[in-house]
């Protein structure tokens, strides 16, 4: 997996590209933080360019959207593929974590 | 375990095997005396490079000092050779070569010398690149008994998790109690990982089975099967109710995993008294339903639903669906739909229903998972990121 950052007003966009698997566990979590550090109150993960995430990748979203209620940002993810809305749609990720499509 | 060659002590090497080979007894003789003082016990010679490899074929030294200029045979062609032989090629060679002479420096090098000393031989820095490469040669070799001893607990622990599944004799007893035929297949991937399901008989004769995946690989999934095992050994008539069942299991999960380790689940009931399947889903993947006479029909269970450990808020439908003895249930773990297969396809959503009607031809076939396992193996599918486990629920 490989990411950018993209400001979008007050949100701070991760558009992240490639496979998000269990080996991506450091890379995700250093770009969690290094999106933390810009002190922005709103993370989210654009997953257009994302073709397939692994169970290992759904339980990081997890853990960053846990982190955002402790620390107080706002958590969100925004244009999953289908294969990767399938995924959610499965597991109800959409009860506990922002779906968008813009 | 030392993990600079700084930290290994030098009476760990003092009595490695060092091979001098060099066709002058008088070098032969300083080198070796010079060795000695340092503190070093087995130290053996060679006169040129022909004695040197029988030497080194027959009990291979530990580190060669080695002369370049020899007759019969010269030292570029030793490191060529060492180099060759699998059982020698990492032997370190410290090559003695003329300060000035560069392009014989590098010819060394490329013959596939380890290091170089200078000559005529300095003491001091003879000794300090012997002591070098035998602490390195330690270092290695402590890594590689390291690693081929976790692969050994890693192959342990493999079977440990095998040994969970349910066995070819407890499969025979449930026909035998029951009339419900219960054919699996269970393919590790290389690594550890999260895969596992069972079944049970019940007193009334029903059923109760769960096919499960815990998210992630290694050895951390692999643990928590062993928790969840536990959670599920011994429920009694707990699988009555698999929604129940699968709302304790994720209350339980949710005290004991931490953020962002879950487990997908279904839970069935199957009764052959009742003719029904009752199940519950927790983001597993929908297995496959129908009636072998009935393709069209054939369609995917609901298995919607928030995996297990995620929260505690989660609640679990019960679904019922008619299940006769025309009836087959196909479920397996995500690995058969997300690996990639030759064509750069993936066997899923009507895919994979196609493949089912394809070997069933609108008929029973009690080969039907033997055969779709081994079509997907055809295309492909061999190359697993994760364990693959596919559990056909029939009456042939």
């Amino acid at each position: 997996m490989d990411y950018s950052f993209k400001p979008d007003g007050t949100v701070l966009k991760c558009v992240m590209t490639g496979e998000f698997t269990f080996t991506d566990h450091p890379t995700f979590r250093n770009m969690i933080d290094d999106a933390v550090k810009t002190g922005t109150r709103s993370i989210q993960l654009d997953l257009q360019d994302v073709e397939y995430i692994d169970s290992a990748g759904l339980g990081m979203f997890l853990v960053a959207n846990e982190r955002a209620g402790e620390e107080g940002w706002k958590f969100s993810i925004s244009n999953p593929r289908e294969k990767v809305q399938k995924m959610f749609t499965l597991a109800k990720l959409e009860t506990i974590v922002t779906i968008t499509n813009a | 375990m030392p993990n600079s060659s700084n930290d290994i002590a030098f009476d760990v090497i003092a009595n490695r095997q060092i091979l001098v080979v060099d066709d002058v007894k008088l070098l032969r003789d300083l080198i070796t005396s010079i060795l000695r003082q340092a503190g070093f016990t087995n130290i053996e010679h060679a006169e040129n490079g022909q004695e040197a490899m029988l030497k080194v074929t027959a009990n291979p030294p530990d580190i060669i000092i080695l002369d370049l200029m020899m007759p019969i045979m010269d030292g570029m062609e030793v490191c060529r050779l060492v180099r060759e032989i699998e059982d020698t090629a990492a032997i370190p060679i410290i090559v003695q070569t003329a300060m000035h002479d560069n392009e014989e420096r590098l010819k060394a090098f490329a013959a596939g010398a380890s290091d170089l000393v200078t000559k005529p031989v300095n003491a001091l820095e003879l000794v300090i690149r012997t002591k070098l490469h035998l602490k390195n040669l330690i270092l290695t070799e402590n890594r590689e008994k390291y690693r081929a001893r976790v692969a050994d607990e890693l192959a342990t622990a493999k079977d440990v998790q095998q040994n969970i599944l349910p066995s070819p004799q407890n499969l025979r007893e449930i026909r035998a109690q029951t009339g419900l035929n219960i054919s699996s297949v269970c393919q590790p991937s290389s690594e550890l990982g999260g895969d596992f399901w069972g079944a049970n008989v019940l007193e009334n004769s029903s059923i109760g089975f769960y096919v499960t995946d815990f998210s992630g690989h290694g050895v951390v999934s692999a643990l928590n099967t062993i928790r969840l095992h536990t959670l599920l050994f011994n429920v009694g008539e707990a699988w009555q109710k698999p929604d129940q069942l699968l709302s304790d299991i994720n209350q339980n999960l949710c005290d004991m995993l931490p953020t962002g380790q879950y487990a997908t689940m279904i839970i069935g009931l199957i009764s052959p008294e009742d003719n029904t399947l009752s199940y519950a889903g927790a983001a597993a993947p929908p297995p496959i339903y129908g009636i072998w006479e009935k393709p069209e029909e054939f369609t995917y269970l609901d298995t919607t639903g928030l995996p297990l450990g995620v929260s505690k808020v989660a609640t679990y439908d019960l679904q019922t669906v008619p299940f006769t003895e025309n009836h087959f249930l196909f479920s397996f773990s995500d690995a058969l739909i997300e690996t990639k297969l030759n064509d750069g396809t993936f066997l899923e959503g009507e895919e994979l229903i196609n493949l089912v009607k394809n070997l069933t031809r609108s008929k029973a076939n009690s080969q039907l998972l033997d055969q779709l396992i081994a079509s997907f193996f055809e295309n492909g599918g061999n190359d697993l990121r994760d364990d693959l486990t596919a559990i056909c629920f029939d009456y042939l």
